[in-house]
């Protein structure tokens, strides 16, 4: 069987705007994609045009082997969809919402209704107008967890949920993997499409500018170290792959490239370690390296 | 402790300004709109019965005991000046609309406001505990206290001799004071009830309690009238006999009723009620469980509310059959003038003016209808049914179809309330079979109207505003059309005048035939559109 969702060189334009620029994305079977950019960098118009809602201005995109824009109603009886910004009718309570877009999916399991909204601890039987955000993803949600769809296509899920609320989340995204289900994640924090996926594919003003597993990527991200050593880390600049180091006798802050992090730690270790703190790379220092990168190319290739 | 009280309605003024900001729009039009209907009303009935013979035989018809149900009792029948007129006509069904603009906006600034987390927000920002009814009330002071203002004024500005200003300045003050009264009633039931819907109901509710009772009352024993509030309107009996009384009675409840609402509402919690609330539905009832089902429940206020507007104008218009009768009747030189059996011509031209007026009126909710398919796709709504295997053609024919049968219900309704009254007021009435065909042979014109409207969804749906331009339009032209003396080709442009005047007219399937096919082809043209265009 071949890749679930396959995305080939799709572009679309909102008049003179070009809001995606040949986009090319895949989904093989039980695997967890993350889909992660800045806000603005097209998710959202992907993944609408993978929903049949905007057409493509050229590209193609199938799901399920399907097109996406003439085959919208077969393609979406097996996939759910959580969007990030859940709009509902005011005057319907989240249960009989819940019950409704089950429906409307064409499956679904009501003991697993029941369950996923103890777990989610949301309270079924309040008008949708009295929701907070994350109330209303919490429908979203559990409406898609509770049907067996094969595809799972979630719009920045969490970003309404408390942290106690996204460890659920990311459980149940680990129980449909489990099941061989597959799933797109897209999101603007590094850290939550870390933990759950198996490949990313970043976008930025409408380009895919890195695809790859986790690390693959790991090349382009530098961690943050604060270090306090018995005698001074005095040769930290010779090492390749140290930058912006700021040094003060025994202290150093400094960043380095994910793939030189051992080296520099067998030197520290040497000086005897009294104090280590690392902060994992963020998306943001994923972009930095990156506009580097390519500016350091664009200078190379204008000399 | 003096101060701890004011210290409850702290922001109130600020609040008020904020509000009255916020609302100018909606009191402008109104209060404007009420006051020009009722001043152009006087005007129009001063021409239309300019003489006492005219007016006393119009009298005559209003003495039955359906007429005095639905629009009231008058001391003045036997001596039917303009202005006793206008005060029987206009009085009790004005009060009705400022009771329920008054409602409205009560029930939005209090319960609205705090289902919406809005009232939580302002106590955070150290407003006081009673500065949101507070502010509310206020407003509804100055808003009737203008209406009242307005409205005699105007009145008195147009000059009839038997509408002075004093006079004019009581019938003002009967509304406002009216309307004042069902503001505090509103302002009760929203701290008794705990949501918008449930302050609405109740409040509605009592509103058409009292239109009831009053109507039993007037019918048997009139002197009874006195212990229903609404029935303080006419009972001050502007132009006639020009009590005050009533207005100070509806004053003195109104003080009552704030006084409680406020009371009630500094002792109870923001968000609790007094009534015991109903907890929602923990799972859909298998009828929700559709997207017509869905459909229907989202539009059911508005059908069932359109629904009793369109029975009550075709009741309203009815009776108007059984004055138009006695009126030929009651006029000897009149029917001599006129060839034997023209009265009979002037009931059916009569008819089929109304139907006109019945069509447009139909597809207003026809149309508010379909273009629900609009907003829910701007509200972000549809996304919800679109991601999931609901197909666009089946949203799109489901809102074209629905919209299809709701003005076909509201025209059915408005025939059966026409039937009704102008069967039980006129000697030799219309049979069931003219009155239904008249009014539901705009049928086509409906769909017609439709068709425009789902042309409009598929292909420039930021534009469907323009519809409602063309229905006003349609309005007015075939309603006034021939009294402003637009040329034809200008009248040709509605639909509704391509439909044959039956029964003026003989029946005719063709145009009608015509005007369905032109219908089916824009519904189709426009789903062309819909299916290829992008979701907002
Ligand atoms: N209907 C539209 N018309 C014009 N521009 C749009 C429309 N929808 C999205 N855009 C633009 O396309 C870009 C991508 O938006 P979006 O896909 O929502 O980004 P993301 O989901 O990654 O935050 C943004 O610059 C946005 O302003
Ligand atoms: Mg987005």
């Amino acid at each position: 069987m071949g890749a679930i969702l396959t995305v080939r060189d799709l572009s679309k334009q909102f008049g003179h705007f070009s809001a995606l620029k040949k986009v090319n994305l895949e989904v093989e079977p039980g695997e967890v994609v993350g889909f992660i950019g800045p806000n603005g960098a097209g998710k959202s118009t992907t993944i609408r045009i993978l929903l049949g809602m905007l057409q493509a201005t050229s590209g193609d995109a199938r799901i399920f082997g399907r097109d996406v824009w003439s085959d919208a109603v077969e393609i979406h009886k097996r996939l759910a969809y959580v969007p990030g910004d859940v709009n509902l009718w005011p005057n319907l309570t989240g249960g009989e919402i819940i019950d409704l877009f089950m429906r409307l999916q064409g499956s679904g399991d009501r003991a697993q209704r029941d369950r996923l909204i103890a777990r989610f601890e949301l309270d079924p039987g309040k008008k949708s107008r009295t929701y907070s955000k994350g109330n209303r993803q919490k429908i979203a949600l559990v409406s898609a967890f509770a049907t067996d769809a094969e595809l799972f296509i979630l719009d920045e899920p969490t970003s309404g949920l408390d942290p106690l609320m996204e460890r659920v989340f990311q459980e149940c995204v680990e129980e449909v993997k489990a099941q061989g289900k597959s799933v797109l994640l897209s999101s603007h924090i590094l850290s939550e499409v870390e933990r759950l996926c198996d490949r990313v594919a970043i976008i930025r003003e409408g380009e895919i500018i890195e695809s790859g597993t986790l690390n693959e990527l790991r090349h382009l991200t530098r961690i943050l170290l604060r270090s306090e050593t018995v005698s001074p880390p005095e040769q930290l600049e010779t090492f390749p792959g140290v930058h912006d180091l700021e040094r003060s006798g025994s202290r150093a802050v400094f960043q380095v490239d994910s793939d030189q992090l051992g080296a520099v730690m067998n030197y520290l270790a040497g000086l005897g370690i009294l104090k280590l703190e690392s902060t994992p790379p963020t998306l943001e220092d994923l972009f930095m390296r990156r506009y580097e990168q390519s500016g350091a190319k664009r200078s190379e290739t204008e000399r | 402790m003096p101060n701890s009280k004011l210290r409850a309605f702290a922001g109130m003024p600020m609040l008020l300004r904020f509000r009255l900001r916020q609302d100018r729009f909606k009191l402008l039009c109104w209060i404007g709109g009420l006051a020009l209907f009722s001043i152009g009303v006087a005007y129009a009935l001063d021409g239309l019965f300019p003489s006492a013979e005219e007016r006393q035989a119009l009298a005559q018809t209003l003495r039955s005991p359906a007429m005095v149900a639905i629009i009231g009792p008058s001391d003045a029948l036997n001596a039917y000046t303009t202005g006793a007129m206008f005060a029987h006509r206009m009085m009790l069904f004005t009060a009705l609309a400022v009771a329920i603009m008054n409602i409205l906006i009560m029930n939005g600034h209090t319960r609205g406001d705090e289902e919406d987390g809005k009232v939580e927000m302002l106590r955070a920002a150290s407003i006081g505990r009673l500065a949101v009814p507070g502010a509310a009330l206020l407003e509804m002071l100055l808003v009737n206290g203008l209406l009242a203002l307005v409205h005699g004024i105007g009145l008195g500005a147009i000059g009839i001799a038997t509408m002075p200003f004093s006079s004019s300045l009581l019938y003002g003050a009967a509304l406002g004071a009216v309307g004042l009264m069902f503001a505090a009633a509103a302002a009760l039931f929203a701290q008794l009830s705990t949501s918008g819907r449930g302050t609405l109901t109740l409040s509605l509710a009592l509103l058409g309690a009292y239109y009831v009772l009053r109507a039993m009352i007037d019918t048997r024993s009139p002197e009874l009238s006195w212990f229903i509030p609404l029935s303080w309107s006419y009972l001050t009996d502007a132009y006639v006999l020009d009590r005050w009384l009533p207005v100070l009675l509806a004053l003195g409840l109104s003080v009552l009723l704030v006084l409680a609402a406020l009371w009630l509402n500094s002792i109870r919690d923001v968000g609790a009620g007094f009534l015991p609330q109903r907890g929602g539905r923990l799972h859909a009832r298998r009828s929700l469980l559709s997207p017509f089902g869905l459909t229907l429940r989202l539009q059911r206020t508005m059908l069932i509310s359109w629904g009793i507007a369109m029975l009550v104008i075709g009741l309203v218009y009815g009776s108007v059959f059984g004055s138009l009768d006695e009126f030929m009747a009651g006029n000897a030189s009149l029917e001599r003038l006129l060839p034997p059996g023209s009265a009979g011509d002037l009931n059916a031209q009569f008819l089929s003016l109304l139907t006109v007026v019945l069509a447009v009126m139909g597809s207003i909710p026809a149309l508010t209808s379909l273009f629900r398919l609009k907003s829910e796709e701007n509200r972000g709504m549809l996304d919800n049914l679109w991601s999931r295997s609901v197909s666009r053609r089946h949203l799109f024919l489901l809102h074209c179809g629905f919209a299809a049968a709701v003005g076909v219900l509201a025209l059915l309704l408005a025939s059966a309330g026409l039937y009704g009254t102008q069967a039980s007021s006129m000697d030799h009435p219309f049979t069931v079979g003219i009155i239904f065909c008249a009014v539901l042979s705009y049928i086509p014109a409906l769909l017609f109207v439709i068709g425009v409207g789902a042309l409009l969804i598929g292909w420039l749906p930021h534009l469907t505003g323009l519809l409602w331009l063309y229905l006003a339009y349609c309005f007015i032209t075939d309603y006034m059309g021939d009294l402003l003396n637009l040329p034809d080709g200008l009248k040709k442009l509605t639909i509704f005048s391509h439909v044959p005047k039956f029964p003026v007219d003989a029946w005719q399937w063709q145009p009608l035939l015509w005007i369905t096919l032109i219908a089916v082809v824009l519904v189709a043209a426009g789903y062309a559109g819909y299916r290829r265009r992008d979701m907002r």
